[in-house]
């Protein structure tokens, strides 16, 4: 025995590897084998410059060195086909392989067809001499090398499979996926953190910018729960979760006179617009900052700098640089002063870690708030309850007796504090068809919070009913929304909260909601993300749907202005439950629609269920006017105006 | 691309589901919900969106009726 190929996984070399007459491999201590027959030649390859994978040879005599060989790896089976004890490829499977120039190529391509669930992959080292199979499935083979040449039958075991392998193989993915993330982070680091300043890279660096404000709250806080893999796919629609950042920053000068700033020791995250940002300023704002006592951390090759303390640390700050007596920036002095009139505020508690895990090329775990703290917190952080008078309205009921349905992506039923608002029956799960509405997503545990949460709902009183009509993709099809609907009907239910839409009209759907109606399910909507335009089931007459507003009262840009809105309630930076006890901030009319489905609850707690038309006329009297009524689009922005739940239960 | 449909008539959808079949709508299930006092099939189709006036839809009876069925989504920001 002459040597074997392999590489290192978590469990130890692992050994693939192959001479001209044996293949081997490797699992715990044991190695087993088979030998095989030269393979005739095969010419119908052509493997240009490729060099071969990098792989450990381990002697017998305990050593290891590095040889490369060529892998080609198949997801079909007729790898390779036989012709008179002859191996030769099989032409009419030549787009199914692949060549992998190394190890780590070979993992990724076996990772990425695991991960899409293709099983059946053979793969063995082809070099322009002959081709040996490795692995293939279907055959036991678990004999030893000696017991194997022994038994004299090495032709039946060609396409043999060592099924053994097969659980190191999938020990090694693991491996595989972390290398995968790693290169992209690699990549992707290699990229920005250049000091080239082409297009490509300035709109790679304002891409970055503008992702890492999109996770950044306006004043409550940067948001939980994001992957490196998620950031430097940039995919918006899966970092979970994200945040509503308005487009209008404040100025500096705006900010200290509105008294805008957050008073509490905080991390503020100050960017600068200017390009030419260097090395040397940085150095500069960091000596600076020893200087005047002030807790600075620029970024080496980011614009951002960020400074823990609160408003009056950042007018110092402000006050410094701007003082001529420290203009020691050289030439690029005013440039700095003058984008640093450019504040732009938020908290950025997580973004020095952000950008430190994301320089090693880490996982962010979230961060989650200390239990000891977590009450103060929400004190000032549920603004949203406040704003609705919903605290007051919690002194004469909690939404007892009102049963409210979520309509969405299931919900964590087991969250400390959601699970005292579930029955022994919890829902229904319409995506996989049992009784089971378990959230694998978030959102729907998110807008539970809301509905009814101990500390972030509205009614936290009621009864929760969760119908997981969405995949855990947070999508699904109308068809499973209407039937969670019509359980609510079935199953006697004040309120279906529906934090979902799609632009698309349709007439079923219409007829429908006029027949849930009529049944007494008060259905709550949320109005829409995109702005302007009907989103349904919203838009439908029957439905009341449900529009986004700040912390400020005023209209959310991304909130749908349409006829059809009844009402408006908090939407921008909500603080609720995630699943796995944890809590996290989310925006959105999906965050709104449930402000209103606890208000419902809490107005059929203190009147009995007396109709959604009752419910209406109250939301209409009794709701706090928002917007200037001059504007004609004021009532498609905000409804009746921002609920007010202590004046619905009076 | 293959979408989805609702179809649905007056009367029972059992009987065209095999017609439905032939003009290359896969059946999928039927469904039923407890406020609507009719059934509706939901169908698969391949191909373009599929004309709802279709002449070889409505040759098969005048009270069929048939409308893609909408992909759904949370409405987080």
């Amino acid at each position: 025995m002459k040597g074997v190929f392999g590489y290192r996984s978590k469990k130890g070399i692992v050994l693939l590897g192959i001479d001209n007459k044996q293949v081997l491999f490797s699992k715990d201590d044991k190695i087993y084998g088979i030998q095989t027959e030269q393979i005739s030649h095969v010419n119908s390859l052509d493997f240009g410059n490729y060099n071969g994978i990098d792989a450990l040879v381990a002697s017998t005599d305990g050593t290891l060195k590095r040889v490369r060989k060529n892998v080609l790896i198949s997801t079909d089976f007729e790898f390779l086909g036989s012709n008179n004890s002859t191996y030769i490829l099989n032409q009419n499977i030549k787009s199914n392989l692949k060549h992998c120039k190394n190890i780590e190529d070979m993992l990724l391509f076996l990772y990425s067809n695991f991960a899409k669930g293709q099983k059946n992959i053979q793969f063995g080292f082809v070099d322009k001499y002959d081709a040996k199979t490795l692995l293939s499935p279907g055959i036991d083979f678990l004999e030893t090398p000696d017991e194997y040449l022994k038994s004299g039958k090495p032709d039946a075991q060609r396409f043999s499979t060592n099924k053994g392998f097969y659980d190191v193989l999938l020990s090694s993915l693991e491996y595989a996926s972390s290398v995968l993330e790693k290169r992209q982070a690699d990549a992707f680091k290699k990229t920005f953190f250049s000091r080239k300043t082409d297009k490509k890279l300035r709109d790679a660096k304002h891409e970055l910018k503008d992702t890492i404000l999109r996770y950044m709250d306006y004043h409550n806080g940067p948001l939980e729960r994001f992957t490196i893999k998620n950031f430097l796919q940039n995919k918006k629609d899966t970092v979970k979760p994200t945040a509503y950042v308005p487009k209008k920053r404040w100025s500096l000068q705006e900010e200290l006179d509105n008294e805008l700033l957050p008073r509490g020791q905080k991390s503020v995250l100050i960017t600068f617009k200017n390009n030419n940002y260097s090395k040397k300023v940085h150095e500069s704002i960091y000596s600076l900052s020893n200087e005047i006592g002030l807790a600075v951390r620029p970024f080496l090759n980011l614009p951002l700098i960020s400074i823990k303390g609160d408003i009056k640390d950042v007018k110092k700050f402000y006050d410094t640089i701007s003082d001529k007596k420290y203009n020691k920036f050289g030439k690029q002095s005013k440039t700095l002063l003058r984008d640093a009139k450019k504040f732009a505020y938020s908290h950025g508690v997580y973004i020095p870690e952000l950008i430190d895990a994301f320089k090693k090329g880490e996982k962010i775990t979230p961060k989650k708030i200390a239990p000891h703290s977590y009450k103060k917190k929400t004190l000032d952080e549920l603004w949203n309850l406040k704003n609705i008078a919903a605290g007051k309205a919690n002194q004469i009921t909690t939404g007892d007796g009102a049963k409210v349905g979520v309509v969405d992506t299931g919900t964590d039923y087991t969250h400390p504090e959601l699970s005292d608002r579930f029955t022994s029956t919890k829902g229904y799960d319409f995506v996989r068809n049992n009784p089971d509405p378990i959230d694998r997503h978030y959102h729907g545990t998110h807008v539970a919070g809301t509905v009814a949460g101990d500390l972030t709902g509205v009614a936290p009183g009621c009864t929760l009913y969760a119908l997981r009509v969405l995949n855990s993709n947070g999508s699904g099809s109308l068809d499973d929304v209407m039937l969670g609907v019509d359980w609510c009907v079935t199953n006697g239910l004040d309120i279906a909260n529906l934090s979902l839409g799609s632009p698309t009209f349709s007439f079923i759907e219409e007829e429908f909601y006029k027949e849930v109606y009529k049944r007494g399910l008060t259905v709550i909507a949320a109005a829409g993300n995109s702005g302007y335009g009907a989103n349904y089931p919203a838009a439908h007459d029957t439905v009341i749907s449900v529009a986004a507003v700040d912390r400020f009262n005023e209209h959310a840009e991304f909130s749908n202005i349409y006829s059809t809105n009844v009402i408006s309630s908090p939407g921008v930076g909500i603080l609720s439950t995630l699943p796995n006890n944890d809590k996290g901030v989310l925006s959105g009319t999906s965050m709104a629609s449930p402000h209103i489905a606890g208000g419902a609850a809490l107005f059929y707690s203190a009147h009995g269920k007396i109709g959604q038309d009752k419910f209406r006329d109250s939301l209409k009297d009794k709701s706090k006017e928002l917007g200037n009524p001059d504007d004609p689009d004021n009532r498609a922005k905000f409804g009746f105006g921002l609920i007010q739940c202590d004046r619905l239960v009076d | 691309m293959e979408k989805k449909y609702f179809i649905y008539c007056k009367k029972g959808l059992d009987e065209y589901i095999d017609k439905l079949e032939e003009l290359g709508f896969f059946y999928e299930k039927k469904i039923e919900y407890s406020v609507l006092d009719y059934e509706i099939g939901k169908f698969r189709y391949r191909g373009d969106n599929f004309n709802q006036d279709s002449k070889c839809l409505k040759s098969i009876d005048d009270t069929i009726r048939i409308e893609e069925i909408p992909i759904v989504k949370i409405l987080k920001k």
